[in-house]
């Protein structure tokens, strides 16, 4: 055993984050010497809004070992099949961001290229009623994936919906069980040792004062630790994503769950949907330079699907990252390390990696910067990824009915992302890069849902026989369709699988 | 719809040539490809048939039968390299995987916790390429898995002569145009970033919408182009190769050898068709005479050529304009982490996936892709290659100044982490895999300082037992499969 291992983890805040972690942390190093503890205070509430995901947060429920149907009914949750985008391409369209493929490849070739060379032969459907996931939505219908190497088609992916404090409950309950420790109270101070630099405790405003060796700031959006102690620094990235408010609202269903999001662009922003079982959480996300509060809050409660059930809460923030999500011995998961507004869900995801990065970075006392600049190297990579997928949504659009609208189809763009829309707008190309969270299917779905259209296909695709790859085409179609047939509703499905909390009907 | 390329002209003589003429032949038939065969061998990319799995990739886009091809050529099977002389003991290089994870744990790491223990056994022993090739079996990858040989990756040993005369005719019956020439001189665009057209010795003048230059390390085509070259040789002082060859005389192992000598190493081959064994040493250490006196005492066979002068290094942009490098072209590095035949597959594949339109110019995300992505795989192929000379403990003058060469930066940031905490991070265009250069670090005596706290969470004792249990579950497995011998035969009898 090391003589420098830590045996103090302190973790400040309890909400998604901070549990995620307590449960995550608990898991892997609560073995009898290290302690976890984790502050919070009932001061400060969470907030019940619904949360939709991607689908890596089953491996880490899976890591866990939390059934995936308990999981469901202790936090009101869904299935999700992926994302559906009312008005971004422009007024009247829509499209389906799944969570699943197209069709399937022939020769190592990707099936969106068979699609465009075969839209120059004939009329075609919507590359999406190729894609299992996308037409299971749209149906309303949900059943699992199918590994069958003969139909690739079949297999895809889902993440799910939940109630975000319900889920904290869920993790809070795993992570005691485990042994981390829970304190109830408000931190006033964070004390640093004099010699390093390093948060050696923090004080609670009864006067505890709660020792560590590492400190998780969970702390939310104002970074306690990592930027009020430390004054870390944040990177501002507000030039490609304008948004910087958002009005968060849940409403009564009127209808059963879907099992997709969907995201609708507004005059000045854009309006989430997410359905759960007991009710549908709604936000606008907008920016304050093109539109006030009360307008924006007037255009989220007219355009609810049913009776509001609380009065709107209104949040501000700044997309960007901190500077450094590790800083000495502090690592910041959640809000505290970065904003990246929730168009693709990926809020969850980011902490999930955090959590997955840091206990396979884990330090010792000795904190090695090796061990910390790798850390901060990887996940600015990701949240970098995450940014240009986002910016593309509001890149792409052809709108111009809207001041804020023809800011974005004119604002200059991250230098990574516009070599890809090149590449992408040449010969449909799409290039892989390690790590990135959203894969090739996201990056298509998105382009051509939004009018990217290429001027060309690959011309490697001219090696495949025209009448093969047009029956493989009506073939994939047909089989996605009977597939999608064979699925129950979504409801159905949730109330068979013992996913149904108690109190849905 | 853009203008398609109509035209292209693949300049080599060796492998290289015959691989991208016959790629682009099948891959892209509206594309008329012309091959001027420049008869000038090239002794890095030509001798030596070690192939990696990216040979079964590039079989699959040409829509190439393996069984057949290995039996038309007389190759073998290749399940990774035996790597002998550089630490304590020998080492296996495998394809596919090391272990399993248990817990969420690396497999590495329990077994870097569990020590050298005896009990236990070394890490070879979990590797099921490794302990197949131990025993002169074959297997190939099982879709079930369940099965140990889920995690089972191999490649090829081509025998080279046959195997570049098979594409030949591969090429011909796709429609390639072949024809014999020597490029003299270059007629360039007015910018001066593209060959307009080619002249040959016999004063024949041709001209192609792209050239794909694959004749090895005198880049014929594309030196006449601007061009800048990133010198390795500090990294890897290896600047003379030598082949020798020997006529079939036992049935091929499903694996090769490298062996470490007092300066320099010999690289050991062989397949159904005969053994290559290619030396490379440092003309500074060493003198022509006595490198080929080294050769026959260690092998007693002739080399069969003045040694061939091998800068390494590599182009910064391969593609300029219209004239595209690729192999050797691009890239000289040698061939002792198995990447001759690698680079051309790799390059093949990308060019394919970059294909441009018929003005290339007009197309600089594609090219500029494409040089980024050749690059950043050829340097983490230079870093792995310069593990051995990096971390050997030989103590030669020859060894002990290839130990202090300069490191990159990236290969000094995972060498530090590996050696804090056991920990590999994964780059961007890897050409390798995470377990071979856990096995290559490992092999080499790299031991990190303290063991993943993450391990911690597993008592020693069931990683142990499981350790155990896992080496004799595949060592079963193993006793069931047929010997690599027998696989060959059953080729050759066509019941394959």
């Amino acid at each position: 055993m090391n003589a420098n291992r830590i045996d103090r983890i302190v973790i400040v805040g309890g909400g998604t984050a901070g549990w995620m972690a307590a449960a995550a942390l608990g898991r892997f190093l609560a073995h009898g010497n290290t302690r976890i503890c984790l502050v919070e205070s009932d001061e400060i509430g969470t907030i019940g809004v619904g949360e939709a995901t991607i689908p890596p947060i089953r491996t880490f429920n899976g890591l866990l070992g939390i059934d995936e149907s308990e999981f469901l009914k202790a936090t009101q949750g869904t299935y999700k099949l992926g994302i559906e985008f009312v008005d971004w391409g422009g007024h009247g369209q829509r499209y389906f961001h799944p969570f699943g493929r197209y069709g399937r490849d022939i020769a190592g070739i990707d099936f969106h290229q068979l699609y465009l060379r075969e839209r120059t032969r004939r009329a075609l459907p919507d590359i999406e009623t190729f894609c299992i996931s996308a037409m299971a939505a749209r149906a309303g219908r949900f059943g699992r994936p199918e590994s069958d190497p003969a139909r690739p088609e079949h297999d895809f992916n889902y993440a799910f919906h939940f109630d975000a404090s319900l889920y904290a409950r869920l993790l809070r309950r795993y992570a005691e069980r485990l042994g981390v420790e829970r304190v109830e109270g408000k931190v006033i101070d964070t004390l640093l040792d004099r010699e390093h630099g390093l948060v050696e405790a923090i004080s609670l405003a009864d006067g505890r004062r709660i020792e560590g060796e590492l400190f998780i700031d969970c702390s939310g959006f104002r970074g306690l630790l990592i930027e009020q102690a430390l004054a870390t620094g944040y990177e501002d990235w507000s030039q490609w994503l304008p948004c910087d408010r958002a009005i968060a609202v849940p409403s009564a269903n009127v209808g059963p769950p879907e099992p997709y999001t969907r995201s609708t662009a507004r005059v000045a922003g854009w309006q989430w949907r997410i359905p759960l079982q007991h009710r549908t959480g709604n936000g606008l996300v907008y920016a304050s330079r093109f539109l006030d509060a009360p307008e924006a809050e007037r255009i989220l409660l007219d355009n609810l699907p049913g009776e509001a059930l609380a009065t709107p809460r209104h949040l501000s923030f700044v997309t960007g990252r901190r500077k450094l999500a590790w800083n000495r011995n502090v690592v910041a998961l959640g809000l505290s390390a970065g904003f990246i507004e929730p168009l693709e869900s990926t809020s969850i995801h980011l902490i999930q990696l955090g959590i997955a990065k840091l206990l396979a970075l884990f330090p010792d006392r000795r904190l090695s910067p090796i061990e910390r600049d790798e850390y901060n190297r990887s996940m600015q990579t990701t949240f970098e990824s995450v940014r240009d997928f986002i910016t593309l949504h509001y890149k792409l659009t052809a709108r111009a009915d809207t001041p804020f609208w023809s800011y974005c189809r004119e604002m200059a763009v991250p230098e990574s992302l516009q070599r890809r829309l090149a590449l992408f707008r040449g010969r449909g190309r799409n290039l892989r890069v390690d790590g990135e969270l959203f894969g090739l299917t996201s990056w298509v779905a998105v382009m051509l849902g939004q009018n990217a259209w290429p001027e060309d296909y690959d011309p490697a695709v001219d090696a495949l026989d025209e009448t093969k790859v047009t029956e493989l085409i009506d073939r994939v179609h047909q089989s996605v369709g009977q597939a999608v047939r064979t699925f129950p509703s979504h409801l159905e499905f949730i109330q068979r699988s013992g996913a149904a909390a108690a109190m849905s009907k | 719809m853009s203008a398609r390329v109509h035209s292209v002209l693949v300049v080599g003589s060796g492998v290289a040539a015959r691989m991208a003429a016959v790629a682009i032949a099948r891959r892209l038939p509206r594309v008329a490809v012309t091959h001027i065969n420049t008869r000038e061998g090239d002794l890095l990319e030509d001798s030596l048939g070690a192939a990696r799995p990216s040979i079964r990739t590039f079989h699959d886009i040409v829509g190439i039968d393996e069984a057949e091809i290995i039996r038309h050529t007389r190759g073998a099977y290749r399940l990774g390299t035996s790597v002998q002389g550089w630490s304590n003991c020998a080492y296996f290089r495998g394809h596919g995987m090391y272990g399993e994870p248990l817990g969420g744990v690396s497999f590495h790491q329990l077994w870097l916790r569990a020590g050298e223990a005896v009990k236990v056994g070394p890490y070879d022993a979990f590797c099921v390429a490794a302990a197949l090739a131990s025993r002169a079996r074959f297997a190939l990858p099982s879709p079930d898995p369940a099965s140990p040989f889920a995690a089972l990756d191999y490649g090829l040993q081509l025998n080279l002569p046959a195997y570049t005369h098979a594409l030949q005719m591969l090429g011909r019956a796709a429609g390639v145009q072949e024809m014999a020439g020597h490029i003299e001189t270059a007629e360039r665009s007015a910018d001066g970033t593209s060959i307009t057209s080619l002249r040959l010795a016999d004063g024949h003048r041709l001209t192609a919408d792209l050239i794909v230059d694959a004749s090895g390390c005198s880049a014929v085509a594309r030196r006449q182009l601007p061009s800048t070259w990133v010198d390795w040789s500090t990294h890897l002082p290896i600047n003379r190769l030598i082949v020798a060859r020997e006529s079939p005389d036992r049935v091929p192992p499903p694996s090769d050898r490298l062996v470490a000598l007092p300066v320099g190493w010999r690289y050991e081959a062989r397949t159904l068709g005969g053994t290559v064994h290619l030396f490379g040493y440092a003309s500074h250490h060493l003198s022509e005479t006595e490198a080929h006196r080294a050769v026959h005492a260690d092998t007693g066979c002739e080399a069969d050529n003045p040694p061939f002068v091998l800068r390494q290094g590599r182009l910064t942009e391969p593609w300029i304009g219209n004239c595209v490098a690729i192999g050797a072209a691009a890239v000289s590095i040698e061939p002792t982490a198995a990447t001759g035949v690698h680079l051309v597959c790799r390059h093949i594949e990308r060019l394919i996936a970059h294909w441009p339109g018929r003005d290339c110019t007009a197309t600089p995300v594609e090219v500029a892709f494409f040089n980024r992505r050749v690059g950043l795989e050829a340097e983490r192929i230079r870093d792995f290659t310069q593990l051995p000379y990096l971390l050997t403990q030989r103590p030669e003058a020859f060894w002990r100044n290839a130990a202090n060469g300069p490191v990159s930066q990236e290969l000094a940031r995972d060498l530090a982490l590996f050696r804090e905490r056991g920990r590999l991070v994964t780059h961007d265009e890897d050409a390798f895999e995470r377990d071979e250069w856990l096995a290559s670090l490992i092999g080499l005596g790299v031991r990190p300082r303290r063991t993943d706290p993450l391990a911690d969470a597993i008592p020693p004792n069931l990683a142990e037992q499981r350790l155990v249990e896992a080496a004799a579950r595949l060592g079963r497995a193993v006793d069931e499969t047929p010997t690599h011998a027998q696989w060959l035969q059953r080729l050759v009898a066509g019941t394959q």
